[in-house]
C-alpha cells in the first residue's frame, strides 16, 4: 500500500483529483466525515489529510511514502527528501516587498519581517547584506505599515493584498508550486511503484 | 547462553554480530578516548558535517571535544609504518541533530580499511557493507554512486563548484525537472546538459548501470571508473550479494569529504539511510600524504525503535514466597536459574505491575503453587 500525505485544502483536493484520474482513487476521500485516513477498498492506496506545512515532516519521518507540499515550505523546512516532480499547481512567487517609493538605506541592517526565516537568511547571506529578521505568523504585510520593519518577505500569488495596501514587489526570492516528494527510504522499497506514478503524472501534466 | 543472546533486543543483539562479521573479516576493534583535543576538529571542519561540537576545558587549561566523529581520530592514529590497518569501532557520538538542532548522542558501529589494494579494498568493504544490512533485515537495499566520476563530468563540462554544489544538491533530491532549468540557467550546451541530466537520472541495478556509465564517459578518468565498478559488479555477481545493489547518483555527499564510491543502506521500515560510507582519500591525506581509506558508519539508534518487537514478559516466572525461609528461597531461584535456565524475580508479595510468563507462590513447606494472574 502507497501511504500519501496530502495537504488539506484546495490544493489538496486538486492533486487527489489528478492522482485518482491515474488509478489511485479512493471512494472514502469523498464522503462527508471527519475521518483522518482514508484508505481505498482494494487497499492500494492511503491518504492522509494534514496541514500543509506538515506534510513534509510526515513524508521525511516515513508515516508517509509520498507526499505534495509548497516549494515554498520545503525550501524553508530543508528537509532530506526527494523531490520527484513539479505538479504545476498552487503557483506563487516568494517574493521581498516594500512600500511603494521605498529606498533602501544600505549603512543600516534591513530589518525584514517574515514567517519564512530561513529562506530569508539564505537569501540575504547570499547577498552579504545585514538583516535583523523579525519573525510573524501571519498579516506579515502589516509590518512595513507600521514601521515595524523595511520589507517583508513573503509569498504574492495575484499582488492584490499588496496593491490594496500599498505595497510592491521588490524582488523575486524563488517561485514555488507544489512538488511530489518522497521518503528517501521508502522510495528504495516502493520504486517501482513511484517511479510508474511519476511518468504517469508527467504524462498528464 | 545461546538462547540468552538470541532474545536480546536487536540493539544489543546487532553489534555483537557485526563485531563478529568484523573480526572473521579481519577487523581490530578501535577504542576511542570520549574526549579529543578540539583542534584537531577545527582544523579539518570541512570534513565534519555540520557545527556543533560540543566543546569544555580540559584539566589543563586547553580546549576539548566531545568527540563528534570517530573516522577522524582513526585516520589521525593511523600507523605510517603499516600498508594497511583494518579497523572496526562501536562508539556513540555528540552531534546537532539535523531535524531537531539539539545535541544527540549516537550510537554508531563502523568499520574503516586504510590503504590496500584498491580493487580488492573496495569490493571488501561493500561486501561487509552488505552483509552488515542482511544482519539487520533481509529486505535492505544498498545504493551505490561515484564521486569521481561526477568530478570528472563536471570538469569536463566546466561546471565551476559553487555550481557543482547546486547540481549535486539537486542530484541528492532526484529533483530532475529544477537540474534541468539549471542547465539552460547556466548556458550549459545541449552536449553538457543531456549527459548530466542522463548521469542524474540513472538508478538501476549496478550490472545494468555499467552500459550507461560507459555510454556517458567522456573522458579517460571517467572510463578507468566504470571498469573498476566493472570489477566490483563481477566480484559481488561471484559472491552472489549483488542482487540488492543500486546504482544510484542520489547516494552523492559533498565533494570535501568523499572523492570515489560512496554508498547509503536502507532498511525497509526505517524512514533514513542506516549505513553511509565511501571512499575518503582526501581526509586521509591530509593526516598521511599519499595514503587512501574507506569505510562506513550504521546508525544504530533508530534499529531499536522501528524493528525491535517488546516482549510481552518482563521475566519468565515470579516467584512470591511470603514468609518462606530465606534458604529455601534461594535454593528454589538458584534451581529455576540454573536447572531450568529461565529468568526469575523473586517477590515477597505479589505485584501486578511485574509481567511474568508464570507466577509461583513458595509455601513454607517448600512446594510451588501456580498462581493466576490478577
Amino acid at each position: 500500500m502507497l501511504n500519501i500525505a496530502l495537504p488539506k485544502g484546495r490544493l489538496g483536493d486538486d492533486v487527489y483529483k489528478l492522482f485518482a484520474e491515474i488509478g489511485y482513487d479512493c471512494g472514502a476521500m469523498l464522503e462527508d466525515n471527519r475521518k483522518l485516513i482514508f484508505v481505498s477498498e482494494d487497499e492500494k492506496v492511503a491518504y492522509f489529510l494534514v496541514k500543509p506545512v506538515d506534510v513534509g515532516i510526515y513524508v521525511a519521518r516515513g508515516a508517509a511514502d509520498i507526499g505534495v507540499i509548497g516549494k515554498d515550505t520545503l525550501l524553508e523546512t530543508e528537509l532530506d527528501v526527494f523531490e520527484l516532480l513539479d505538479l504545476k499547481m498552487g503557483k506563487c512567487r516568494m517574493c521581498v516587498a516594500a512600500q511603494n517609493g521605498w529606498v533602501e538605506n544600505e549603512a543600516l541592517p534591513l530589518r525584514v519581517a517574515t514567517k519564512y526565516t530561513n529562506i530569508t537568511r539564505r537569501y540575504y547571506g547570499e547577498k552579504n547584506r545585514e538583516i535583523d529578521i523579525i519573525k510573524l505568523n501571519g498579516s506579515i504585510e502589516l509590518a512595513p505599515l507600521l514601521g515595524l520593519s523595511d520589507v517583508i518577505v513573503d509569498i504574492v500569488e495575484t499582488g492584490t493584498t499588496l496593491r490594496e495596501n500599498n505595497l510592491s514587489v521588490v524582488a523575486e526570492v524563488a517561485k514555488s508550486s507544489a512538488r511530489l516528494i518522497a521518503n528517501k527510504s521508502s522510495y528504495q522499497f516502493k520504486k517501482q511503484e513511484i517511479d510508474r506514478m511519476v511518468k504517469e503524472l508527467e504524462v498528464k501534466l | 547462553m545461546a538462547q540468552f543472546i538470541k532474545d536480546l533486543p536487536l540493539e544489543e543483539k546487532i553489534p555483537l554480530q557485526l563485531r563478529r562479521l568484523y573480526e572473521q573479516y579481519g577487523y581490530k576493534k578501535y577504542n576511542m578516548e570520549k574526549f579529543e583535543p578540539y583542534d584537531l576538529y577545527r582544523d579539518n571542519k570541512n570534513f565534519l558535517k555540520g557545527d556543533g561540537i560540543i566543546t569544555f576545558t580540559g584539566g589543563g587549561g586547553s580546549l576539548m571535544a566531545l568527540k563528534p566523529d570517530v573516522t577522524m581520530s582513526i585516520v589521525k592514529n593511523a600507523k605510517d609504518d603499516h600498508k594497511t590497518e583494518k579497523l572496526y569501532y562501536v562508539e556513540n557520538i555528540f552531534r546537532i541533530d539535523q531535524g531537531s538542532h539539539e545535541y544527540k548522542e549516537i550510537s554508531q558501529i563502523g568499520l574503516e580499511f586504510l590503504g590496500g589494494d584498491r580493487g580488492y579494498a573496495e569490493a571488501e568493504t561493500i561486501l561487509l557493507a552488505i552483509k552488515s544490512l542482511e544482519i539487520i533485515s533481509p529486505s535492505y537495499i544498498l545504493n551505490i554512486g561515484h564521486m569521481g566520476y561526477i568530478n570528472a563530468l563536471f570538469g569536463y563540462c566546466g561546471i565551476s563548484v559553487s555550481n557543482g554544489n547546486k547540481i549535486l544538491n539537486l542530484m541528492r533530491q532526484k529533483n530532475t525537472h529544477e537540474l534541468t532549468a539549471l542547465c539552460d540557467e547556466l548556458g550549459l550546451s545541449e552536449e553538457y546538459s543531456k549527459t548530466l541530466l542522463g548521469v542524474a537520472g540513472i538508478s538501476t541495478s549496478l550490472g545494468s548501470a555499467l552500459p550507461l556509465l560507459q555510454q556517458y564517459a567522456v573522458t579517460g578518468e571517467m572510463k578507468n571508473i566504470v571498469a573498476e565498478l566493472a570489477t566490483l559488479n563481477h566480484i559481488l555477481s561471484s559472491l552472489n550479494v549483488g542482487d540488492r545493489v543500486i546504482f544510484d547518483f542520489s547516494v552523492i555527499y559533498y565533494a570535501e569529504y568523499y572523492n570515489g564510491i560512496v554508498f547509503k543502506g536502507y532498511v525497509e521500515q526505517i524512514p533514513s539511510a542506516v549505513l553511509t560510507g565511501g571512499r575518503y582519500d582526501n581526509l586521509m591525506d591530509r593526516f598521511h600524504p599519499g595514503r587512501e581509506a574507506l569505510g562506513f558508519a550504521l546508525y544504530m539508534g533508530d534499529l531499536a525503535r522501528f524493528l525491535y518487537k517488546k516482549p510481552s514478559f518482563d521475566v519468565d516466572i515470579l516467584l512470591i514466597y511470603g514468609n518462606s525461609d530465606n534458604a529455601l528461597v534461594a535454593k528454589t531461584v538458584a534451581d529455576f536459574v540454573e536447572g531450568v535456565g529461565c529468568s526469575v524475580r523473586a517477590e515477597k508479595e505479589y505485584d501486578v505491575a511485574i509481567k511474568a510468563e508464570k507466577i509461583y507462590r513458595l509455601n513454607e513447606n517448600g512446594s510451588l503453587e501456580v498462581i493466576e494472574r490478577a
